[in-house]
């Protein structure tokens, strides 16, 4: 039984690469917030595709993309946003698990269209887990791989990976990934390609928030009638939308209070932020809505310049949503162990 | 009776009932009370059996607490939640020997203070001196890991935040914003004024005890 632990040498870094997990679910009454990956439903999917569990880290990548050589023979899938993916001698498809032989280099290029997609490597990428979490807080710069993004240089180790994917590595490793004078005959994608491009404004769906009642009444209007776009001013901690600008009634703060990735404040400019993964523990700005959980992943691929409308619903809608998700991913899950069991032949 | 009410679909918040309804902790007796009710109420979670399978997360005069809809029922969760933090029985808060932080303030350490004392109508040392005799108290941790928002602020010394925050604080500034006073634990953008330094460890992640200070703590600082 081959063991895929082993290292992978950053060749290029891609913009900003950095390694993640679903997140942390302790301390937040010290101020640690979630983190994790942006599109924590991209991140599960890639990891299943190569056997991993839900929780394992790898790495999120957006912009453009990095070049990594994998010292032994690895197990890797790449799914969320599109983007270019290659290995040295033609191209790989997202959606679905690929061996590539001891020092193969594999790379990333432009992510587009969404923002964000996920390597996940089988046995996950090893670093030490600080307070619950392999992922990369890199606005306080702790956690993930040295609290930063990748840099040149850089090596990673891997985690030992289970033996349902140990066994599928080593039947797979023998054979070619594809003819490279036919590469029309690689093998499908193992699940329906990710979301093709949305058609715009997206609808995101959104609960009223604690201090909603303070907005004046055609900011009340405009929060779910007018399309927002995504400003260039957004990164991990949150999304700033242009347009607006939103009005409350009085021009108050509030005494600091709790909030979650996908709470909407309302800063003294007008301009709404939502906050994500990143985002802190804590607020003074009015929490004017929450987009809800199961929309987080699909608000979270937005890129600057993208539309999005909001569309109020109930808690309970917001329940069934989730709940709905839920199964969906249940059932994919199952049908990639599936197509793992049986060693997915091509 | 206290009321919850959802913080999106994955937490709820509960308001510690205001006695005003002003933004500002106005009196010392106030703050106490949010303070000794923020811990009461984070003791009583902690010590529930649905402990593990919440997060807590406490406000300057609110808790909320996070978790997993499709595990716990929102409604079933927040009714549960109600009873258990009424404001019955809400210890006073215990006077504790306070943590002594010594701060380089001033100079480069502390590049607002001359312009904060101007705008005081202070000197800087008057600032320093005000800064230096009060004993201060933890009434949260947030913002970002290991933050500690101090109440006890002498009123004299209460600036709203600057008109343009930077966008990268030294870590371990000592910084005063509104009626609060701060210590970054790392470097962040930040817009309260920065008034001295610290290389007192705030926050380690690989620490037992990750965070330096917790809500109730007390805390004076030491010119150095």
């Amino acid at each position: 039984m081959m063991n895929p632990c082993g290292q992978v040498a950053v060749l290029r870094s891609g913009i900003c690469t950095s390694v993640q997990d679903l997140g942390r679910c302790a301390n937040r009454d010290i101020g640690v917030g979630r983190g994790g990956a942006m599109d924590p439903v991209a991140l599960r999917t890639a990891n299943w595709l190569v056997g991993n569990e839900d929780n394992a880290a790898g790495l999120e990548i957006t912009g453009q993309g990095p070049a990594l050589r994998f010292e032994r023979p690895a197990l890797i899938a790449l799914h969320g946003a599109r983007a270019e993916f290659q290995d040295e001698s033609m191209t790989l498809l997202q959606d679905r698990p690929w061996v590539l032989p001891a020092g193969r280099v594999m790379t990333v290029g432009r992510v587009h269209p969404g923002r964000w997609t996920y390597l996940a490597v089988a046995g996950g990428i090893d670093v030490p887990v600080q307070l619950g979490g392999r992922g990369t807080d890199l606005t306080t710069e702790w956690g993930g791989f040295q609290g930063r993004a990748l840099r040149t240089d850089d090596v990673l180790s891997l985690g030992m990976a289970n033996p349902l994917s140990a066994q599928y590595l080593e039947q797979h490793l023998e054979r070619p990934l594809v003819s490279p004078e036919n590469p029309a005959l690689a093998p499908p994608a193992w699940l329906a390609p990710w979301r093709s491009r949305p058609s715009q404004p997206v609808v995101v769906r959104l609960l009223r928030g604690c201090e909603f009642d303070g907005l004046a009444p055609e900011s009340k209007k405009a929060l779910f009638g007018d399309a927002f776009s995504i400003s260039a001013s957004s990164n991990r901690i949150g999304y700033r939308l242009s347009d607006g600008p939103l009005r409350l009634n009085s021009d108050r703060e509030i005494l600091s209070a709790a909030v979650v990735p996908g709470t909407m404040q309302l800063p003294p400019d007008g301009v709404p932020i939502v906050l994500l993964a990143d985002a802190g523990t804590t607020g003074g700005y009015p929490r004017i809505a929450h987009v809800i959980m199961a929309d987080q992943p699909r608000f979270a691929q937005l890129c600057p310049g993208e539309m999005v409308r909001f569309q109020e619903v109930s808690l309970e809608d917001a329940h069934g949503a989730l709940l709905q998700q839920s199964m969906h991913l249940a059932r994919l899950r199952a049908g990639i162990h599936d197509k793992f069991r049986q060693g997915a032949c091509a | 009776m206290v009321q919850g009410r959802p913080l999106g679909d994955y937490a709820l918040t509960f308001q510690i009932p205001p006695r005003d309804g002003t933004a500002a902790d106005l009196c010392p007796e106030e703050s106490d009370r949010r303070i000794a009710t923020v811990m009461e109420w984070v003791g009583r979670l902690r010590n529930t059996p649905l402990a593990d399978r919440i997060r807590i997360l406490p406000g300057i005069a609110s808790v909320s607490v996070e978790f997993d809809p499709l595990e716990l029922p929102s409604a079933a969760l927040q009714e549960f939640l109600e009873r258990l933090l009424d404001e019955q029985a809400i210890p006073a808060l215990s006077r504790k020997p306070p943590l002594e932080i010594p701060v380089r303030f001033g100079g480069p350490d502390g590049p607002d203070l001359d312009e904060a004392s101007v705008r005081l109508r202070l000197t800087p040392n008057q600032v320093v001196e005000r800064i230096e005799e009060t004993q201060f108290r933890v009434a949260m941790i947030g913002f970002m890991p290991g933050f500690p928002y101090l109440v006890g602020t002498p009123s004299e010394l209460w600036l709203p935040r600057r008109a343009t925050p930077r966008t990268r604080v030294p870590a371990g500034s000592v910084a005063i914003g509104n009626e609060y006073t701060g210590i970054y634990p790392r470097s962040s953008p930040g817009g309260w004024h920065l008034i001295g330094r610290t290389d007192i460890e705030l926050f380690d992640p690989d620490r037992p005890c990750p965070s330096l200070l917790h809500p109730g703590d007390c805390v004076r600082f030491v010119a150095v």
